[in-house]
């Protein structure tokens, strides 16, 4: 069989495991702590299934792969619950959602961000997983035409996101992304071997983890200013409202199902290019989403559609990372390899192979991952109310757990105390560049993508020899005039609004 | 611009300098991206720094700044001692976790903190640093078998 040569009688099959009563407490168990595990700062979807696989020993491939693909898929709904209500991205690809996310918790619409959050989740993890098994020849085609200079041109794409950030001024983002793509360059030179500024610290051989980093940054700095100003998240006075908050979340989520539709889109095939990672997707779509949708002046302030950007395209992409996984055996993300570590022990090959003898398990991993969302869904929306009231407690109760929350969850992601003291340093770093109004943001996504931006630039120049390697590739030029017109347009946009307001 | 904003800029400054000038002894393609990121935000910093000296007579500095998120004008004197008693107490939570390890410090912190800093009763602060230890030990130690750090201290 052909890959993509869908086979409605093995479907069928798949589905009736789903849907029996074994299945379905499987899928349930599968999202909860898929859910957990998101929400928790420093535990991820990677954490779960690493937690879940010895559990699915005595297991089917088939039921191993529901399991494992509903926690999976759950946990990056779960990570946008911390990203709203606590600025804290349970996982680095909602790291996007907090732009809008949190702005609006402070402004009593936690409800309306996590209504919105959970509609766009399910919306995104639908296309993209509909998307994905639809057109996997075609995909398929465009993953195998990437190389180095499309990769740069990728996480240069990602890095050009500063420019259009709202937090902070211009200037002030792009020194703050400057410097984060200089603390890229802490550690071993990925070429060469090379130390640098590790000034003979054991541990700063492997450089700065990003995840302390994000922690300490978006968190710390949340929490310090949380104790210092002796004030709950959220207004008290506008604080969030009952039933009604989550439900206009949704209903803003269908109003802007085009933009869904984009951003899932977006997400889909930055997930299919392995190595790119979920985090340049969900920035991508919040930056498509502030430049194309009108009245943007509200983005980075608390805008709905900056959350329904983000979320839609960080789980669509779950979709697409499936595709060089299971067609190539290539993973393009963490979790993508567990996924194939967890295949391999179920004595289940990858690449062309599951297309034909195990077409069942690449089913049920699609239908686990549909099914999971649904799930996720009501759940993130029955119980959006009673999240939201975090927002409301008094922050010298929850601001040091959380604080604690972050040295434990830094700690356990590489089980190094040095990780903890870089939270530590990052929070009070995050907590300055938050009162002078510097983008952490662009910190972050400095430190994210400099590295990769380094690898990729200097791969092309040693495969295509000179600086015109990136634009002789038809993708990659494609890619560079994006580029251009996506720092370019903003600065149009505002022009043009000046000059509306002075006639 | 307050002198603190100033004094930020300025310490960013010198780190953004340092690494350039540590960058100058990586060989050939290990120094491009550190010289490149050092120059271009150093000269960012650096033009924002001359300018916060200068943003009284140059008029057009004010295009470029917009309000901080939490000026330091908004904080009130009461507000500037707990920065400093907030800095203080978070480092002095991660000392104690590196000397002494998660077990001890997380309670012992999550007691200190609430008792004294907060003032809240004692039974509050009891019951809240038994807890959060407890979900610790229970999500950590006993389902993820995760080994938290003992401290350096203890063997």
């Amino acid at each position: 069989m052909e890959i993509g040569m869908f086979d409605a009688d093995v479907f069928w099959a798949t589905l009736k495991i789903m849907l029996n009563a074994r299945g379905i407490l499987i899928l349930l168990a599968g999202t909860v702590i898929g859910m957990i595990f998101g929400a928790i700062p420093g535990l991820s979807g990677v954490t779960a299934m690493v937690v879940l696989i010895p559990m699915t020993f005595g297991m089917d491939p088939v039921t191993a792969m529901l399991l494992l693909g509903a926690a999976y898929g759950a946990a990056t709904y779960g990570g946008a619950v911390p990203a709203i209500l606590i600025n804290t991205p349970g996982e680095p690809p909602n790291a996007a959602t907090v732009l809008d996310g949190f702005p609006m918790s402070q402004r009593g619409k936690s409800g309306t961000a996590l209504g919105a959050a959970a509609t766009a989740s399910t919306l995104g993890g639908f296309i993209g997983l509909i998307v994905t098994f639809c057109f996997i020849p075609l995909l398929a085609k465009f993953v195998m035409a990437f190389s180095y200079p499309e990769f740069f041109m990728m996480t240069f794409f990602g890095l050009s996101i500063i420019a259009v950030l709202g937090e902070g001024t211009l200037l002030k983002g792009l020194a703050a992304g400057g410097f984060g793509i200089l603390l890229s360059c802490v550690g071993y030179d990925p070429m060469t071997s090379e130390l640098r500024y590790t000034f003979g610290i054991e541990y700063l051989w492997d450089g700065i983890e990003v995840v302390p980093a994000l922690f300490g940054l978006l968190a710390i700095g949340e929490v310090m200013d949380l104790l210092v100003k002796k004030k709950p998240i959220a207004d008290l006075k506008t604080g969030p409202q009952k039933g009604v908050g989550v439900w206009s979340g949704v209903i803003a989520t269908l109003k802007n199902s085009f933009l869904v539709l984009r951003c899932s889109g977006i997400g889909t095939i930055i997930g299919a290019i392995p190595g790119v990672g979920g985090t340049v997707a969900g920035f991508i779509s919040y930056m498509h989403a502030k430049q194309t949708c009108r009245n943007n002046e509200n983005f980075g302030k608390g805008d709905v559609r900056g959350v329904i950007a983000s979320e839609a395209a960080n789980d669509a992409k779950e979709g697409g990372a499936l595709l060089p996984t299971l067609a190539f055996g290539i993973p393009g993300s963490a979790g993508m390899a567990v996924f194939l570590g967890a295949l391999t022990l179920h004595g289940i090959d990858t690449g062309q192979d599951i297309f034909i003898a195990n077409l069942d398990v690449v089913y049920m991993l699609l239908i686990s991952m549909l099914g999971c969302h649904i799930v996720a869904a009501i759940i993130g929306l029955s119980l959006a109310d009673k999240m939201a009231l975090l927002t409301k407690i008094r922050p010298v109760l929850f601001a040091p757990i959380l604080f604690l929350v972050c040295l434990i969850g830094s700690f356990a992601l590489r089980n190094s105390v040095g990780d903890v003291i870089v939270t530590l340093l990052f929070g009070l770093l995050g907590y300055e560049m938050r009162k002078f109004g510097f983008s952490r943001i662009a910190l972050i996504l400095g430190l994210l993508l400099g590295n990769m931006a380094e690898i990729s630039f200097r791969q092309t120049l040693m495969t295509e020899a000179k600086l015109l390697g990136f634009f002789i590739r038809p993708i990659s030029l494609i890619l560079f005039l994006l580029i251009l017109l996506s720092v370019i347009l903003p600065f149009i946009q505002s022009y043009r609004r000046r000059r509306i307001n002075e006639k | 611009m307050k002198n603190e904003e100033k004094i930020f800029m300025i310490f960013l400054l010198i780190i953004m300098l340092l690494m350039v000038v540590f960058s100058f002894n990586y060989s050939g393609g290990s120094q491009i991206l550190p010289l490149a990121s050092g120059i271009f935000s150093a000269l960012i910093m650096g033009f924002l720094v001359t300018m916060s000296f200068f943003s009284k007579i140059i008029s057009f500095y004010q295009k470029f700044e917009t309000k901080p998120v939490l000026s330091e004008d908004e904080l009130s004197v009461d507000e500037k001692k707990r920065e400093v008693s907030v800095i203080a107490w978070f480092s002095g939570c991660t000392a104690t976790i590196y000397f002494l390890g998660f077990l001890i410090g997380i309670p012992l912190f999550l007691f200190m903190f609430l008792k004294i800093w907060a003032k809240e009763s004692w039974l509050m602060s009891s019951v809240l640093a038994v807890v959060v230890l407890g979900v610790v030990y229970f999500t950590f130690i006993y389902i993820l078998r995760v080994p938290l750090h003992s401290g350096i201290l203890l063997p």
